[in-house]
């Protein structure tokens, strides 16, 4: 059936005009375009604005695009219709009539050319009308960042987290709550983890939490100290922060910080002079370094070149002494070998090397003792060397060997307390001489034992005469034997006493009841274990004695003595004959004073050879400067800046040369060896480090803050409290 | 003049209030000590923090005292102080921050606070900008005036057009009623003019929709006739209909403008507010946060 669209226009002067026309289809649309059944025009006139269907039962209108239509003042998207609705297009009212007779819909369309009333309201012209709205926006966005910044992260973390424990996705958890970066090693550990540290919220982050890892670190001082200086708030992180930029920055060493306890300003006002450092017992070797820069470097046209000695360590912190091979030897050398031979000034002669005499047969006064109360003895052994030997006419090792043994030590001090010679026995008292023949034969026992185990005589005759429970080790025993052989002992005194040899002494003594051993035991009575070594000379015979020849520096058989000997070798004034004094004595020449030394070894010379002093043959450090209170980089202050030199900081004082030498007479002589450089000077340091130098005067730059027993934490504090 | 009142109000004092809020806040600053980095964490950051937070909070009471009639101080006073403590509140909260920014929920809360602040700025030279603009443009004229001299001259062109042939007459009224003025947000910000009118062009046969934008089409369609018509009257007609028809292109011109200018009057506002709304909620997060994980 078909349907009857009426326009009516609204001509000029008022009257209306009225045109049907007649569609045959069963849809009918009204629009903008041209392609529409009816074309009206408009600014709110859509394309195709309102779609009328036809059925045989009904009629509907919609929207014929994502409009909405205004159907009897309601916003619809369709309707049915229904007789005597109105539908608004754009300015434009279509009414639905009753159709004439034969028509099954009629539309009244009343046009309107132009908008009627104030024209602006036929246009949107302001932004309230857009539907942008201001409360909306803010509650919205204000919420979304409530949501996903706190609670999805909150809920992540506290409320869904897995119970691996393994962390949420980053964008969840609660890693959007950091203030920055962690440190890289403590990244590494929390693995974005944040509870690994924060544990309570709420709370700072606790002690518990550094010292899961960091178990061994050190406190700064006991809990009573840091009681004192009212350090009640005492957690790592009051120093150590974290998140910060840079991340690598852990640590806050403020002045203000320390100087809550250590009342001073800063390095350049208030803080103590640095009167210990260089401390007084680095110096471990006598060096003059004024001679040697003034005189001898001069000499020899050598540059004097403070780190051609002082090699500066790996560290960077220690510029520490090379060794006599490395340096010295280049002048006190021989120059073929590691003997040091021209440090043996002896006047203005230069001795290569010298003999340390360790036995010498005593160049008995025959005449006056009766043969056969001594037994044999070599006739022309009054051409027996002379050198070496003590008060009693035999070698000071000797005196020590026959004081450890019973019958003959009375005998010795008795002699030696009456200054009686062996050499000289004329006017002997007849006691004097029966303690002269106890003496001979306590040498010939001596002789024996030695060719039968040099090693074993010299250990257990120590031993006997040594107040210490275990003074010597197996390696020191060859050490001090200067690894002598047995062989040689018996061929020198078969040498000595040809008639009879050592089997013909052992006689003699088995004779008189002495049991002496066996050389059975031979040379490997003592072993040097594993990888272990010794360093020693040779041995020959003279003239009715056994030397020792100095293998060079560091002689293994000359430090083992002296070692062993000197805690023994403090004389007391009236005291009892001391043996291990004499032969000390001997070895370091210890009465001509430190850097004088001519003794064999010569030791002396250059090192601190004291009687009863622990000897200190270098200075070793033991550890890097982690557990010193103070540190000081030389790599950073003379290589980086380029301008520093050593004499910068390290000044000669007023009683001194150019650079340093020993300290004063009194002080050589008495041995301290006290450095005679001038502490480091404050100054010379504060120069740089200032709040306005180039260089931090933060405690820390200096200062190593956990030095002291283990850290103990709250609980000690609050034990201490 | 609105402009010189909001910055200059009382020869500018909130300006100095802002730059001595900002002195004071920088040598907080710079007394972090060198041992430490410079952080929200330190005492002056905790100290510039709770300045930042304060200012945020004091800034959010504008839109209360705007519609309030008892408070104390003039709106404008009041104005004055927003826009100058706000800057102010650009300096202690990057203080605060230290420049220690990353991708978390305090430097989200830093960068919300510097759009809000940007969008001010922005606000603050439109407040003192547009309105003069908008005087020139109005030449007098209450928009309302324009809108009613713009009806008389529809008016005055669909009289000329009805003596026009048909062809040329529904391109007049469709002209008109086709004019797009304002719209959605875009429409008015950008000016943009969705005209058309319904007519031939170039020649082609029948009728068919034609843009129109700056109303320069149909004036191109009505001068084109008036070559081609020997009607002595016609041809007047079609004279006088271009130059009413130019007149109405250069009436929808300022119409136009004047809708963009107090769109964008007003359009920052849209950015501001809600922005500043935000800014509470992730300043209250970051507090949160910070003392949670302390």
């Amino acid at each position: 059936m078909s349907s009857v669209l009426i326009r009516q226009a609204v001509e000029r002067g008022g009257s209306k005009t009225f045109q049907d026309q007649q569609i045959d289809t069963d849809e009918i649309s009204i629009g903008a375009s041209a392609d529409n059944t009816l074309m009206l025009q408009g600014a709110s006139v859509e394309q195709r604005h309102a779609v009328f269907r036809i059925s045989d039962d009904a009629v509907q209108v919609r929207s014929g695009g994502k409009h909405k239509l205004t159907v009897d003042s309601s916003e619809v998207s369709q309707a049915d219709v229904d007789l005597g609705i109105e539908i608004k297009i754009g300015p434009h009212t279509v009414s639905v009539i009753r159709p004439p007779q034969g028509f099954s819909l009629a539309l009244l369309v009343e046009v309107s050319d132009a908008p009627d009333g104030d024209l602006e309201e036929n246009y949107r012209t302001s932004l309230l009308q857009t539907g942008l709205s201001k409360r909306w926006a803010s509650w919205t966005l204000a919420a979304v960042t409530l949501i996903v910044t706190l609670l999805i992260p909150l809920a992540s973390t506290y409320l869904w987290a897995p119970e691996s424990g393994e962390p949420p996705a980053p964008v969840l958890s609660d890693i959007v709550w950091t203030t920055g970066d962690l440190h890289a090693a403590h990244q590494t550990h929390t693995q974005d983890n944040c509870a690994v540290c924060h544990e309570t919220l709420f709370t700072p982050v606790q002690d518990s939490a550094c010292e899961s890892c960091h178990e061994r670190t050190l406190d700064h001082a006991t809990p009573e100290l840091m009681l004192a200086g009212d350090m009640t708030d005492y957690r790592c992180a009051q120093c150590h922060g974290e998140h910060n930029e840079p991340s690598s920055w852990l640590i806050a060493g403020a002045v203000e910080r320390c100087g809550s306890c250590h009342e001073f300003d800063s390095l350049g006002e208030g803080h103590p002079d640095f009167t210990g450092y260089p401390s007084a017992d680095t110096a471990s070797v006598l060096f003059d370094h004024v001679t040697h820069q003034g005189t001898h470097y001069t000499e020899t046209n050598h540059d004097f070149i403070c780190d051609e000695c002082h090699q500066r360590d790996r560290s960077g912190q220690f510029q520490l002494t090379t060794d006599f091979e490395s340096m010295c030897i280049n002048c006190h050398g021989d120059g073929q070998s590691d003997v040091p031979s021209k440090i043996f000034h002896h006047g203005d002669q230069i001795v290569t090397g010298k003999h340390i005499t360790f036995f010498s047969m005593p160049r008995l006064d025959l005449r006056s003792i009766p043969e056969e109360q001594i037994g044999i003895w070599p006739a022309d052994s009054r051409k027996a060397s002379r050198t070496g030997l003590g008060r009693l006419d035999v070698t000071h090792i000797t005196q020590l060997l026959l004081s450890a043994d019973p019958e003959v030590a009375p005998a010795l001090d008795r002699l030696l307390g009456a200054r009686v010679k062996l050499s000289k026995l004329r006017r002997a008292t007849p006691e004097q001489m029966e303690d002269v023949v106890s003496i001979v034969w306590g040498i010939k026992r001596l002789l024996v034992e030695l060719a039968a185990n040099p090693q074993k005589t010299i250990e257990s005759r120590l031993r006997r005469v040594h107040p210490v429970d275990s003074p010597v080790t197996g390696i020191e025993v060859i050490a001090l034997s200067g690894e002598i052989r047995a062989e040689f002992v018996r061929e020198t005194v078969n040498l000595w006493f040809p008639e009879t040899g050592v089997a013909g002494l052992r006689e003699e003594l088995a004779a008189r009841g002495d049991a002496v051993a066996e050389d059975d035991e031979g040379d490997e009575y003592r072993t040097i274990p594993g990888e272990e070594w010794v360093q020693t000379g040779t041995w020959d015979e003279d003239k009715f004695s056994i030397r020792y020849q100095v293998s060079g520096h560091a002689d293994d058989m000359m430090r083992s003595w002296l070692e062993t000997l000197s805690p023994l070798s403090l004389r007391v004034e009236g005291g009892p004959e001391n043996h291990h004094a004499e032969v000390f004595e001997v070895l370091a020449e210890v009465e001509k004073g430190p850097g004088k030394a001519t003794g064999p070894g010569r030791c002396g010379k250059c090192h601190f050879v004291e009687p009863g002093a622990e000897l200190l043959w270098s200075r070793t450090i033991d550890h890097y400067g982690e557990l010193e209170h103070t540190r000081f980089d030389h790599t950073a202050h003379v290589n980086a800046s380029g301008v520093l030199e050593c004499a910068n900081c390290h000044t000669q004082g007023e009683a001194g040369g150019l650079l340093a030498r020993l300290t004063s007479e009194e002080e050589s002589q008495s041995g301290t060896g006290l450095s005679s450089f001038e502490p480091v000077s404050r100054e010379s340091c504060s120069g740089c480090h200032n709040p306005a130098g180039s260089a931090s005067d933060g405690c820390l730059t200096c200062h190593n803050y956990h030095v002291t027993e283990p850290h103990s934490g709250i609980l000690a504090l609050e034990s201490a409290r | 003049m609105i402009t010189a009142n909001v910055l200059t109000f009382g020869r500018g004092r909130y300006a100095w209030v802002a730059l001595l809020v900002l002195v004071i806040s920088w040598a907080l600053y710079l007394s972090q000590s060198n041992d430490v980095p410079a952080s929200g964490g330190t005492w002056q950051g905790y100290v510039l923090g709770t300045v930042s937070a304060a200012l945020i909070v004091w800034l959010m009471a504008l839109g209360i005292r705007k519609r309030s009639y008892s408070a104390v101080g003039s709106v404008q006073a009041w104005t004055s102080a927003h826009v100058y403590l706000g800057l102010a509140l650009l300096g202690t909260a990057s203080f605060h921050s230290a420049g220690q920014l990353g991708w978390n929920v305090h430097s989200a809360a830093y960068w919300i606070l510097v759009f809000v602040v940007v969008s001010g700025i922005a606000g603050t030279w439109m407040y003192t900008t547009l309105p003069n603009w908008t005087a020139a443009n109005r030449k007098g004229q209450y928009r309302k005036e324009l809108f009613s001299e713009l009806a008389e001259i529809n008016k005055a062109c669909l009289d000329l057009g009805a003596e026009c042939p048909p062809e040329t007459e529904l391109a007049i009224r469709s002209s008109i009623v086709n004019t797009s003025i304002g719209g959605g947000v875009l429409d008015q910000l950008l000016a943009r003019d969705h005209s058309t009118f319904v007519g031939a062009v170039d020649g082609a046969s029948g009728s068919t929709l034609v843009r129109n934008p700056g109303q320069r089409e149909i004036l191109r369609f009505v001068a084109d006739r008036a070559p081609r018509v020997r009607d002595g009257k016609e041809a007047n007609n079609l004279a006088e209909l271009v130059s009413v028809l130019s007149r109405r292109q250069e009436l929808l011109r300022r119409i136009r403008l004047d809708i963009q200018l107090s769109g964008w009057l007003r359009a920052w506002l849209y950015v501001h507010v809600p922005l500043a709304v935000t800014l509470i909620s992730a300043l209250v997060v970051h507090i949160i946060t910070v003392f949670m994980y302390w």
